[in-house]
Order: C-alpha cells, then sequence, then structure tokens
C-alpha cells in the first residue's frame, strides 16, 4: 500500500508544519532546555559545597554525609528532567546497597534506609560493572527488581543509574526514575550523569571515608519512616 | 500564517537556540573535566596530561564566552610563573614567564585564593606584564590556583569575559573545579619526574 503510507507521511509533515504544532514543539523543547539548565546550575551549586565543606568537622558526621549527597541527587535530577530519584550508599560491612537520599512522590520516603543486597537491581548492576546505564523498558530488563514497585505500589517505566565513583572506590549509586512527560532517557541524559557523578565521586571521595559512609547507611536503617 | 504566531516561533527558536547552545557548551566542558579526572586514575604520559589540559583549558574559554585562557605553572628554582598553555585571543604567550610574586596571578599563587577582578587594571594587585597575553588588553580577569598535594602548582587565568562582560561566582566555581584536578595531575607529573636530571 505504497499510496497510503505516502499520505500517512504527507499528513504527518503537514501536522508538523502547522503553527500550532511547530509552538507546542518550541515550548515543550523549552521547557526541557531550562530544565537541564536549572540541572546545571545546581551541579555547580553542588560543586561549590563539595570544594568548600564547612570548616569545622562536626562530632556527628551522617547529617552533613546525607546533605552532600542531597544536592548530588537534586541537581542529576534536575539536568535528566527526571520524575523521581534516589542515592543508594554501599555498607561495606555487609555489601549490601542502602536507600540513603530519595526524591519524589510521598511512598519513596518509606524506602529511605531499605536495604538491597549485592548485584540486586539495575542499581546492583550499575554499582558491581561501575557502568552509568539506561532501561527504557524495565519490564523487559532482568536485571530489573520489582519488588520496590510491589512494596509501593508504584510503576517504574524507566530508569537511569550511574555510580558515584571518587579515589577508585564506590561511593554510592544515582538512580533516576520515569523522565518527565513518559519520554526517554538518552544516551545524552547517561553521559551527562556519568560526568556528574565522576566528578562529585572525585570530591567526594577526600571528604567520605568507607566507615563513615557504612555508619551512615547503618544510622538510616534504625530511622522511623516519615510516613 | 498569523503575524503574531510567526514572531512567537522565531522568538522561541532563537531562545532555544541560545539555551541550547549554552546547555551544550557547559556539558562540554564537564566532559573535559572528567577526561582531567579520569586522567587521574591511571599514570598517564605527559602528553595525555597536555592533552586533557589544553581541551579543558579550551573549554574553558569557551563556557564563559571569554578571550583568553592561560595555564600557568610555579618554576621553583627561579620562582617564576611559566605559562605553559595559552588559548584564545592575543599573541601566543606559551613558555613566558612573570615573577610569581607579581600581579594578579601571582597574589593566588601565593594565598592560594582565587579572584575575580571585573576591572582587572583598576586593581592594585593587576600588572599588565603578568597578567595579560601580549597583544592583549586584559579587561576583566578570573584567577584561580592550581592546588597539588601540599602546595599551589600554578594558576588559571581567563581573561576578557564576553557574556555579561564580568565574571562572576558560578564562572569562579567552575573554573576552580578545573584549577582543583589540573593541580592534581601537575602535582603526580612532578612527582613522577622528580628525579629526572635537569636540563
Amino acid at each position: 500500500m505504497p499510496g497510503r503510507a505516502n499520505a500517512i507521511i504527507l499528513a504527518v509533515m503537514r501536522r508538523d508544519e502547522d503553527p500550532q504544532s511547530v509552538l507546542a514543539s518550541l515550548e515543550t523543547e523549552r521547557q526541557e532546555l531550562l530544565g537541564e539548565a536549572d540541572g546545571l546550575q545546581r551541579f555547580i551549586g553542588c560543586m561549590r559545597m563539595l570544594m568548600n565543606p564547612g570548616a569545622a568537622r562536626s562530632e556527628r558526621r551522617e547529617p552533613e554525609i546525607v546533605g552532600l549527597f542531597e544536592q548530588v541527587l537534586d541537581s542529576a535530577i534536575g539536568a535528566a528532567n527526571a520524575r523521581d530519584g534516589s542515592i543508594l550508599v554501599p555498607d561495606h560491612r555487609t555489601q549490601e546497597l542502602v536507600f540513603l537520599v530519595v526524591r519524589g512522590d510521598e511512598p519513596h520516603s518509606k524506602l529511605v534506609g531499605r536495604r538491597l543486597p549485592p548485584g540486586e537491581g539495575i542499581v546492583g548492576w550499575a554499582a558491581q560493572t561501575r557502568r552509568a546505564v539506561i532501561v527504557n523498558n524495565v519490564t523487559g530488563d532482568e536485571r530489573f527488581y520489582p519488588g520496590v514497585d510491589r512494596d509501593l505500589q508504584y510503576r517504574t517505566e524507566s530508569v537511569l543509574a550511574a555510580p558515584i565513583i571518587g579515589g577508585d572506590r564506590l561511593l554510592g549509586v544515582v538512580e533516576l526514575i520515569n523522565k518527565r512527560d513518559r519520554r526517554l532517557f538518552s544516551v545524552g541524559n547517561q553521559t551527562l550523569l556519568g560526568v556528574m557523578c565522576r566528578l562529585a565521586g572525585e570530591l567526594l571521595s577526600s571528604m567520605v571515608s568507607d566507615v563513615e559512609l557504612s555508619e551512615t547507611a547503618a544510622l538510616v536503617r534504625t530511622q522511623p519512616n516519615p510516613t | 500564517m498569523n503575524t503574531d504566531i510567526a514572531d512567537e516561533i522565531a522568538r522561541l527558536r532563537s531562545q532555544n537556540s541560545q539555551l541550547r547552545a549554552e546547555v551544550d557548551a557547559m556539558k562540554a566542558f564537564l566532559d573535559t573535566l572528567q577526561g582531567l579526572v579520569e586522567a587521574l586514575d591511571h599514570t598517564p604520559q605527559d602528553e595525555e596530561v597536555m592533552a586533557a589540559l589544553a581541551s579543558s583549558l579550551q573549554g574553558a574559554v569557551s563556557v564563559l564566552g571569554a578571550a583568553h585562557g592561560a595555564l600557568l605553572v610555579l618554576d621553583e628554582d627561579s620562582d617564576e610563573l611559566v605559562t605553559v598553555l595559552g588559548v584564545g585571543a592575543g599573541q601566543e604567550a606559551a613558555w613566558s614567564r612573570s615573577q610569581a610574586s607579581v600581579g594578579l596571578a601571582g597574589w593566588v599563587l601565593q594565598h592560594g585564593e582565587a579572584v575575580i577582578a571585573n576591572d582587572a587594571p583598576a586593581d592594585e594587585r593587576f600588572d599588565a606584564g603578568a597578567d595579560q597575553a601580549p597583544g592583549l588588553d586584559t579587561t576583566s580577569l578570573l584567577a584561580v590556583p592550581m592546588p597539588g598535594k601540599d602546595k599551589v602548582m600554578g594558576v588559571l587565568r581567563i581573561a576578557n569575559t564576553g557574556a555579561q562582560g564580568i565574571f562572576n561566582d558560578n564562572d569562579q566555581v567552575l573554573i576552580s573545579l578545573m584549577g582543583r584536578f589540573a593541580g592534581e595531575l601537575l602535582a603526580r607529573m612532578a612527582l613522577r619526574h622528580a628525579h629526572d636530571p635537569v636540563g
């Protein structure tokens, strides 16, 4: 049916030329660019904080460490236009990954302190291979761990994850869930997140020891869920 | 097509194009910084270090819309700052030397702190010989230290920003980030060559 195929193509092209469609498309592009620019500005703020940590180190380092990772996560969510996200940190005593910082709809706050066995889920894969990964259709990916969705009655559609590495140490994994407007995470998102995590990791590595990370992970386990 | 809609489309296209350029320049610069960090992961050849530094310096000049960028390394034997890399406008300044205590660059080296001088010639620390590339009149200047393990290895100097005409705090953060990684790379390079015969 070549004639019908051509008619469809022409209809699509005509729609693209429709001024209102062009306007809407440009507005969507603008919102996406503004989101990226905002995420990058947040990242600069995050770098400023990592380069100029408080002069005096407090006795209790956990709040400070959580604050540092919150900055990293917020800038990553903005730069990738993601809806939700979290950072998991390794507990070096048990080799588990622990949800340290979570952003998103209300049910996600229940995740703080939850532990994943070594290698579990897409974040476990990113931690073990030390590579960033995009999975735009999680149901078709055997690395996806559905337990969290089941417990939270949430629907993960797409995931972008990247390890935070510095001084050759794994300091955490950023996991971004579901891009805004049901779009797909791109290779560009993956590259940028990888760069951001690498730069932040290099600075974090001189500020946070493995022991401090594990102690922070252990502490959040004992905190009551805020919901 | 309705003229108002046509104007709106043209305006949005122009804005998006400018935004895209800014976002892309920032990403490109961050990418060059990753090159510096990755060079820290192994023991790179000197040529690789210099290529990574040159790429980052070019990225820094682009992302700030500046006219010139230079990487100055301290020669401890002569107590001079040596321009080992220069990019952008101005005549080739590579391997020129200035006293390590002179000018804004000298102040940054001595104090280990960044400086923004948006009217550089009016700053009492400014020295035309030390703070500008030959053939380029410095108007605004951003200089940051490159800290090594226990000393400042040199100074990164970016001159004449084009965007708003002034350098801001965010610009300082970006260049300081580069200075941090560049300093560590240079320190390792120096350590590797510590026992090389001089001459």
